[in-house]
């Protein structure tokens, strides 16, 4: 027997396959079960070769994304100031919107090239860099050309209100804050100046270009700077692992940031604008002021910048005025002042907050001002946390109210106000029932529309409306009792037009057509009275006819059975007809003679009887005379319109001569 | 041992191989597996958060996969027509089990109360030590004992000489 080999696996000491799995996905790493594997394997074939079979079946999975440590969900995000956030670009072209993309902390490069993480088409490979950081942005231009409110610029900070171009394309900037209050108290840090934001993202890799980000997961938020170093290495110790290992995909940079606004009108820069500059080697302690450097070429401000540590020539060119690369423009003293010294001066002097500088060379003007350091830029009211909190807590409080408002009880929707309505556009046929009297204080059945829970006495002079009548409870009053029965049985079936389903509502519903003699099958369909709103729908098939005795049920156009017999031709006359023949010749047009019963139907409400027709078929087959030869109808006008559509067919040729046929017609509509 | 990441994408992408291969060796019937791989991850849904606090989800997924195919196989006796066509080639050779234990067993298996179906399941198909069956269904190595001798007895009397022959390890 087979079993034999199987049986053998845990007798010999072989492993099972829940072992394997376990070893396998990584359930028994280290322990006792995963060396017996290991052990068990190199000497067993049969289990190695189980293991490399279940191996193969879970080779394309990728257990390495087990490694993540799960979050839960509804923890609170740990927040790095400086890797929170998201940002949006929403993305135009010549007005009409191309899309939106979202950015984590980072640096981003935009442009056509396919590595480019924003990839617009018709700019430069390369075209500008994007930083951001502690939810704020700052764009550089690299190969392309920036232009920020129509501005062209290296690179500057840009804010929800700010509108970039870049190529035939309009960026808009929107930041998505995380929630700060989630923050702890010892996580929280201001948001760096403005002029900082993008000093430290950009020297920072000047400084530290050997940074990767296996050693230091939040190389981007470090920086170089000694003494704010100090808040952002504990920013950064709480990183935690799976939000700091962001992939740092920023290559250093060999620039400072600067912001160089420039116009169109006199453009003195010389050519020999180096768009790359090397960052001072140390900087001193941070300043509560910060240095703005200003160069004028008559009324057009040329370029400017802030600096937050001492400044030299090297980093902010003087164009008309000649001084070593080394040259001090500014340094920080204490109280927030700044020593400055000029071009054109000697000495240097010392610049508190507020005051400003200036020394003049021709057309060229170059303006040294100490400002406060800025805090916060102002934001679009959309990244405002506190008016979205307020907002949710107003929409709470709504909320919460309207939830907790009683309802009052007239207002409560009830299904018998429903049914009631519905019921309405089928006027009562019969009058109103005799209101039966209704005892004070006794519920009424049927609620009316007016708040009359506060009214327990009924005024006597309204009497409750007549409770309708219920549409499906007469259709199965009518299934079960005498309607159906009476439509079934062949005896009762010729009697035409005898309205076996009086019950109340005769014109409500209308139309069983069904074999009478025969008694091959039947349908019903429902019409509204007098042509109301569901009247055509249902009356395409309500109403029927039977011809001569013989079941005939018009159901879709389909004849269940033919009628010969039902044929009558002149008694003594020599000439004959296959009467086979000529009832298939009506069968086929039996739809046009429903269709003017029909008609009559809905014009003239209920009606029904027996229509002997007689009309001579020519040897031609055409039909040469025809006339009422007696009526049970009350309506006339479906003879004649019976006999105009006769008058159309056609039939089979009469054999020796014309012959004189007679068909009674049988229409009843009974209102089952 | 590692924590894993909860995502359900990422359960079925770990573990679908797993209950795949499981429900075939059970049900030998390519269809029937993948209906009941599905099944068995929309109980996994239902109870992620005990799923995620497993200690060994593998562990969890047998006893969920075997519980989940006994049924079908209940049922599916119920309909002896499907019987007659439940082999397709997948299922045979994905288990190192013959078509004839599987229909030894199934037959067998209908005989014995359910409560021991489990433990001859993994005793017999997946060739589990006491150990392993003790630590999947959670009872204690005694009582894994306790169940295979009364699943034996019932086996006896309810099969004939062919599954005796079968359980006579």
């Amino acid at each position: 027997m087979t079993a034999v080999p199987v049986l053998s696996r845990r007798s010999v000491g072989c492993i099972s396959d829940l072992t394997i799995d376990r070893w396998l996905l990584g359930e028994s790493p280290g322990s006792d079960e995963a060396r017996r594997v290991e052990e068990h394997v190199k000497r067993c074939a049969s289990c190695a070769s189980r293991l490399g079979a279940l191996r193969g079946l879970y080779s394309t999975q990728v257990p390495a994304a087990r490694h993540e440590p799960p979050v839960p969900l509804d923890a609170v995000p740990a927040l790095v100031p400086g890797q929170s956030g998201a940002l949006q670009f929403v993305i135009l072209r010549d007005g009409l919107l191309v899309g939106t993309e979202f950015f984590t902390p980072g640096t981003y490069m935009v442009g056509s090239d396919p590595r480019a993480d924003l990839q617009l088409d018709g700019v430069l490979p390369l075209h500008a860099r994007v930083y951001f950081r502690d939810g704020r942005v700052a764009l550089k231009a690299e190969q392309g050309a920036l232009y920020v409110n129509g501005f062209k610029v290296d690179s500057c900070e840009v804010r929800a209100i700010d509108e970039v171009l870049v190529g035939p394309y309009v960026l808009r900037s929107r930041v998505i804050r995380e929630r700060w209050s989630d923050v702890e108290p010892g996580q929280r840090r201001a948001p760096a100046s403005d002029a900082e934001l993008v000093e430290d993202v950009v020297t920072a890799r000047v400084e530290a270009p050997e940074m990767t980000v296996v050693d230091r997961p939040s190389t981007s938020s470090s920086s170089a700077a000694p003494t704010p170093g100090v808040e952002r290495e504990a920013a950064a110790e709480v990183t935690p692992p799976w939000r700091g290992a962001l992939p740092s995909r920023v290559p250093p940079l060999p620039s400072v940031a600067r912001e160089a606004a420039s116009n169109s009108a006199p453009t003195p820069p010389p050519a020999t604008m180096s768009p790359s500059r090397r960052a001072p080697a140390g900087r001193p302690a941070r300043a509560t002021t910060r240095l703005s450097a200003e160069l004028w070429w008559g009324d057009t401000r040329q370029a400017t910048q802030s600096f937050v540590a001492a400044v030299t020539a090297r980093d902010f060119t003087t164009w008309g005025f000649a001084v070593p690369d080394d040259f001090v423009l500014g340094e920080p003293e204490a109280d927030g002042a700044w020593r400055v010294r000029l071009p054109t001066d000697t000495a240097p002097r010392v610049v508190r907050r507020g005051e400003a500088v200036e020394c003049r060379a021709g057309a060229l003007r170059l303006v040294f001002r100490v400002d406060p350091v800025l805090d916060r830029l102002p934001s679009a009211p959309l990244v405002s946390w506190p008016l979205a909190a307020s907002t949710v807590a107003l929409l709470a409080a709504f909320f919460t109210t309207m939830a907790l408002a009683p309802v009052p009880e007239e207002e409560r929707f009830t299904p018998h106000d429903f049914k009631r309505e519905v019921t309405l556009l089928f006027p009562a046929p019969k009058p109103p029932p005799a209101p039966t009297p209704v005892t004070p204080g006794e519920p009424t059945p049927s609620r009316s529309a007016e708040p009359q829970v506060n009214q327990p006495k009924r005024r006597p002079s309204t009497p409750p409306p007549p409770k309708p009548p219920d549409r499906f409870a007469t259709l199965n009053a009518m299934l079960k009792g005498g309607a159906m029965k009476s439509l079934l049985d062949p005896t009762k079936g010729p009697s035409a037009g005898r309205p076996t389903a009086g019950r109340g509502r005769p014109e409500l519903l209308a139309g069983v057509g069904m074999g009478a003699g025969g008694a091959k099958g039947f349908e019903f369909g429902i019409r509204g009275d007098g042509g109301a709103g569901i009247g055509a729908a249902g009356a395409s098939k309500a109403g029927s006819m039977t011809g001569g005795g013989f079941g005939v049920g018009p159901i879709g156009g389909r004849v269940v059975r033919p009628v010969a017999t039902g044929i009558a031709t002149a008694p003594g006359s020599l000439h004959s007809i296959d009467t086979d023949a000529v009832a298939k010749a009506i069968a086929s047009h039996l739809a046009e003679v429903s269709a003017c019963y029909e008609r009559s139907l809905l014009s003239n409400g209920h009606s029904g009887g027996r229509l002997l027709l007689e009309w001579t078929i020519t040897t031609a087959g055409a039909v040469s005379q025809a006339k009422v030869k007696s009526s049970t109808l009350k309506d006339a006008t479906i003879a004649s319109c019976v006999l105009s559509r006769l008058k159309t067919w056609s039939f089979p040729r009469a054999r020796g001569g014309a012959v004189v046929v007679s068909y009674p017609f049988v229409f009843r509509a009974s209102d089952f | 041992m590692d924590e894993f990441v909860a995502t359900p994408e990422d359960l079925y992408r770990v573990y679908g191989p797993l209950v795949l291969r499981r429900a075939r060796a059970m049900l030998a019937d390519e269809h029937a597996a993948r209906d009941a791989t599905h099944d068995v991850f929309v109980k996994v849904l239902g109870a992620l958060a005990d799923f995620r606090n497993e200690a060994s989800p593998v562990t969890w997924l047998y006893r969920a996969t075997t519980n989940h195919c006994l049924n079908v196989l209940r049922a599916r006796l119920r309909r002896p027509e499907e019987l007659t066509h439940a082999q397709d080639e997948h299922g045979a050779a994905e288990a190192d089990v013959s078509v004839d234990e599987r229909l030894t067993l199934a037959a067998v298996l209908e005989r014995v109360p359910e409560h021991l179906r489990e433990i001859a399941v993994y005793y017999y198909l997946d060739q589990m030590s006491h150990e392993e069956i003790a630590r999947v269904m959670g009872v204690s190595r005694r009582t894994v004992g306790n169940r295979l001798v009364e699943f034996h007895a019932a086996a006896r009397l309810a099969a004939g000489e062919v599954t005796r022959k079968v359980v006579s390890s």
